[in-house]
Parts: structure tokens; sequence; C-alpha cells
């Protein structure tokens, strides 16, 4: 089953010079393997390559978090792009709206909200 | 158990809500309040701003939040870090203690201005030192810009914070130190942490990194679930409470707005990180791979386990240069149609302008409200039609002239589809733009000094 990122995980992004990192996190400790198997580098880059020149992942399994440095996307940087979010806050965003594939076993313990409370019964399930 | 030092995070930018810093001091119970006013061009405008200014190039907020809480921070025993000093450390400084003479606390005010971070005096010294000051992102050698560049200030550590509050100091105003180290120089103060245990200096600098955005761990900019945040109109400031063995404890301003809890913690912790094991700083090099995060009670989030490793014989150097003009133009189109007028617009203003064969470096244009920030990424769910459009023009160029013309340009837009509605009154102004250059200097080489005011 397709889901996107952000029904698992939550994303901070931010600018480094011309390079943007993009962390995201697991909502509950259970979504971090299916993160890490399916939020590989090359996914990551092949999303935004139409942006980014590269992509390195980094791993945070103490954070149930990876950190993803795309190079290139802030072009020479905050300052001098032309583009629209010029610090790179909205690739947060933008990668929530990625579609990853879950198992059958993973999507049958979605919760059926993004609320917490709801997320936390489905752990106990 | 004897309660930690407790640092609180006044600012998280300059221009952010000069009120919360006074509320952290009469109501957090903290012993240090930190203020982070510097981004990674803000040295570059300061320095513009000095040329007019002698006496000006400082973070000038830093004044009327004084105004609200200096007296108060003086009777509570709460001493002051700030990077305010931006270019001007000691103008600032100067500024601070007129402001305390005004408030009749000349005895009990002893402010200190940082210097040393600010390498544009000695740019042939470092470069006859064989130091390359060549791009790190880039590659690009220091030739490319060499004579033009607007500001150079080294990213300093702890170091003169600690000296500063050993001579007594009760405000720190320091330029171009790095964010966290405010919070770890207060540490490192406090509990005699040297400077090789890396550990304990790691601690202190996540620390810092927790608090240096302000309300961006407190419920601030909370993707995770921003609809849940309470109150965030009265949104509270974030206070960390760290014991000599390195234990964070992060809490906000009691009785105010927003939340602290693992999720808006770790989205901090993410905030502008590169290698998470090794976080560099010009104090340690970090490792965010080790700590443990816990919620051990409403708004409160312990943080432990953070591990550390000698700090990187360079340091980060934040440069900018002058890099020509750029303006942006833009054009609100209403329904019906909105998308519709607005491709035309830009399809007739960008024939004109490609006619005057003018010297532009680069032109985009987007279209807010069809998708423009998230492009190809916007999911399909969002795209029906909408009944505004803006359209969006910007433009880079070497030449003023050339941009001054196009705006000229621009104006023909009446011409074209109707609908068009005034967003921004006027022609679009060409403004200069600043460039980033980061660079690395050998530690050794940076000498910062510690004067009282």
């Amino acid at each position: 089953m397709k889901v996107p990122v952000g029904r698992i995980a939550y994303a901070r992004s931010g600018d480094k010079g011309g390079m943007s990192n993009i962390g995201v996190a697991a909502r509950e400790p259970r979504w971090y393997d299916a993160l890490t198997r399916e939020l590989t580098a090359e996914v990551v880059q092949e999303y935004f390559s139409d942006r980014a020149t590269s992509t390195d992942r980094f791993e945070l399994p103490n954070l149930r978090a990876l950190n993803f440095l795309l190079h290139g996307v802030l072009g020479k940087g905050g300052t001098s792009t032309l583009r629209l979010d010029p610090q790179g806050k909205a690739l947060a965003d933008a990668i929530c709206f990625l579609e990853i594939e879950l198992t059958d076993a993973e999507a049958a313990r979605l919760p059926v909200s993004l609320n917490r409370e709801d997320a936390r019964d489905g752990d106990q399930a | 158990m004897k309660r930690g030092v407790r640092i609180g995070g006044g600012l998280g930018y300059w221009g952010d809500d000069t009120s919360a810093p006074g509320r952290l001091v009469r109501e957090a119970d903290i012993d240090y309040l930190v203020m982070d006013f510097l981004a990674e061009v803000t040295m570059s405008i300061m320095r513009k701003q000095m040329t007019r200014d002698p006496e000006g190039g400082y973070a000038t907020d830093i004044i009327p939040i004084l105004r609200d809480c200096l007296a108060d921070a003086v009777d509570r025993d709460v001493r002051i870090v700030c990077n305010a000093g931006g270019m001007n450390p000691l103008g600032c400084a100067q500024a601070i203690r007129a402001l305390a003479a005004e408030f009749g606390l000349g005895d009990a005010v002893v402010v200190a201005a940082v210097t040393g971070d600010d390498l544009m005096p000695r740019l042939e010294e470092l470069l006859d030192r064989g130091v390359e000051l060549s791009n790190t992102e880039t590659g690009a050698p220091y030739s490319t810009v060499a004579g033009s560049l607007a500001s150079a200030n080294a990213y300093v550590g702890a170091d003169p914070v600690v000296e500063a509050l050993e001579r007594g100091a009760n405000v720190v105003v320091t330029g171009r130190l790095a964010d966290p180290s405010l919070t770890l120089g207060a540490l490192r103060y406090e509990y005699g942490w040297k400077d090789d245990e890396w550990d304990l200096l790691a601690a202190g600098t996540v620390a810092g990194h927790l608090i240096e955005c302000g309300a961006h761990v407190t419920g601030g900019n909370h993707q995770a679930a921003w609809q849940d945040v309470p109150d965030m109109g009265d949104i509270g400031f974030p206070v960390v409470e760290v014991g000599v063995d390195g234990r964070i404890v992060l809490g906000k301003t009691p009785h105010s707005g927003g939340l602290v809890d693992e999720q808006t913690t770790i989205e901090q912790l993410l905030y502008e990180i590169g290698d998470p094991t090794a976080y560099l700083s010009p104090d340690v090099t970090s490792d965010w791979t080790t700590m443990s995060v816990r919620e051990i009670g409403k708004d409160l989030v312990e943080i432990t386990g953070v591990t550390g490793r000698p700090c990187p014989a360079t340091l980060k150097v934040s440069a900018a240069y002058p890099d020509g003009y750029s303006m942006t133009s833009l054009f609100l189109y209403s329904a019906p149609d909105a998308p519709g007028r607005a491709r035309k617009a830009q399809e007739i203003l960008q024939f004109r302008i490609d006619r005057l064969a003018l010297d532009i470096d680069e032109m985009r244009w987007d279209h807010i409200g069809l998708g423009a920030v998230h492009e190809r990424r916007t999911p399909q769910t969002y795209t029906g039609e909408p009944c505004e459009v803006v359209l969006r023009f910007a433009a880079r160029s070497a030449s003023r002239a050339a941009l001054k013309r196009v705006a000229v340009e621009l104006s023909t837009v009446f011409h074209g589809p109707p609908g068009k509605t005034t967003l921004s009154p006027g022609r679009g102004r060409a403004t200069e733009v600043l460039s980033y250059w980061p660079t690395l200097v050998p530690r050794e080489l940076v000498l910062t000094s510690v004067e009282l005011v």
C-alpha cells in the first residue's frame, strides 16, 4: 500500500548555504524501519532531481529520524536565489507528500488519524 | 537534588518578539538569558549600516528588549549573553551602558564586549600566512572575490563568554559568536567544565541548539501537529535546565501557550544539521546520534547521553560579497480564469523584456496559487482552479540599470489581460544581492578579546 511520508513521519528543513537539510522523523518508533527502507538517498534525490544536484542521507536511530542533505537546491544560498521559499523551509512539507510503499503488515497498523492519541492506540493494538 | 543552571532562549532571530525575553526574565526563574540575533548574511547588512552610521552596525532591537527587562534581570541576578553586537560589539555595549546609566543601574551593570571575530582588517595577513579562504561549498578560489568581500567573520566559540563572566560581566555582548556557544559559555562558567571535556561540551552545545531558534522548539513551526498546539498566540519561549553532568531538561515559559514534547524537540534537533555524528561548532564535535529524548512531564523533555569529540582545527568563516542586483514584482489576477490571465500576462511581458535584449543573468516566473512552492511535488488533491493567482516575476543582473529598465517594461502589464489587482504599488525596485562565501580559517589565527565597558 502506498502512503505519503507525512502519514508516518514529520519533518523540518532549513538552509545551509546553497544546501538544504531535511530531517524526517518517524511519528511512532514502529515506523522507523519502513522509513529507513523506503526513503533512500536515491529515492529522495529522484524526487528533488529538478532542484538538487545530489543528496546525502544520514541515520539517527536514537531519534528514529533520517537527515537528508540536498546539495544545490538553493543555488548560491538564501540571499541570492530567486526562488520562493529561499531558505528551504517548505521542503519539509514537500518530502511529506512523497509516496512510499508499506507492507500489508505495516499498513494494517496505520492509525486512523494523525491525532497522537489515535496513533498511540495503534501502537498498542 | 540541586537544581541545574536554567537558561532561557529569548529570541529566535533578529526581528523576533521583543517582549519574549522580558517574560522569561520575570516568569521563568532563569539564571541566564541568551539571545541569538545573527543569521548567515546579517553581518554583511550590519557592515553596510556601519558605513552609513559608524555607531550602528549592531542589532538595535537589543535596546528595546533591555529597556523592558534590564532592571528586572539585575534585580533577579539574571545574566544576559547575546550576539547582538554584530559588526560593532563595542558600540552595542556602550549603548547598553548608557541605558543602564539612564536607569540608575550604572554600578549594578557590567557590560562586556567580545571582539576579534571580524577578519576584514586581517584578510591580507591571513592570505600571507597561507590561508586559502576558498569557498568550502563550491571550491571556488578566493581570487574570484578578492577585494570585494562585504564582510568576513569567524564563528568563535565559548571561551570569551567564560572570560567575560569570570571578570564579573552580567551583560555579555558578542559579534559572530556561534549560536550554541552563547549557552555553552554560561554552562562552562557555572560548572567549570574544562575545554576538553568533550561529552559535557557537546551536551552544552545541544542545549544551546535547542533554544537558539526561540519558539521553534515550543510549538512554533510545528510541522508534526500544528493544529494541536494550544494558545499559539501566547506562545512560550524555551528554557533549558542543565545539570553538572550534562543532563538537559527542556521546558518553556510557565503559563504560556505552545507545547514542548518529544516531537517539537526532535524537530528542533533536526534543524540545520549535516552529518549528525559530527555536528561541528567552534567548541566541540558533537554526536547527535547517541542522545535519548524522553518526555518526563507536561511540557518537559529530558535529553541525556550526548557525546562529543575534539573540536575542529578550523573555524567556519561567514563571509559575503556583493553579487549584482535582484528585483521581484507581484501581479494579482482574479477570477474568472485567473490562471489563464496570469499565463497570458507572463507571455506578453516575457516577449517585451526579451525584445529589449538587456543584460539579465536570470529570470523566473512563479504562479502563486498553482503549486509554486512545491512545483511538481504538489499533490493532485490541491490542483483545482483557484479564484486568484499571483504572478511573480524575479530577475537578477549585474546591472542595476538593466533591472530598472525591466521594471519600466513590467508597467505595461495593464495593456494585457483584465482582472489585475495592485498588490504592491509602484515599480519594482532593484536591490543589491549579497551572496554567501563560506570558508575556513585555522582556529589559532583567530584571537578574541574581552573588554569591560
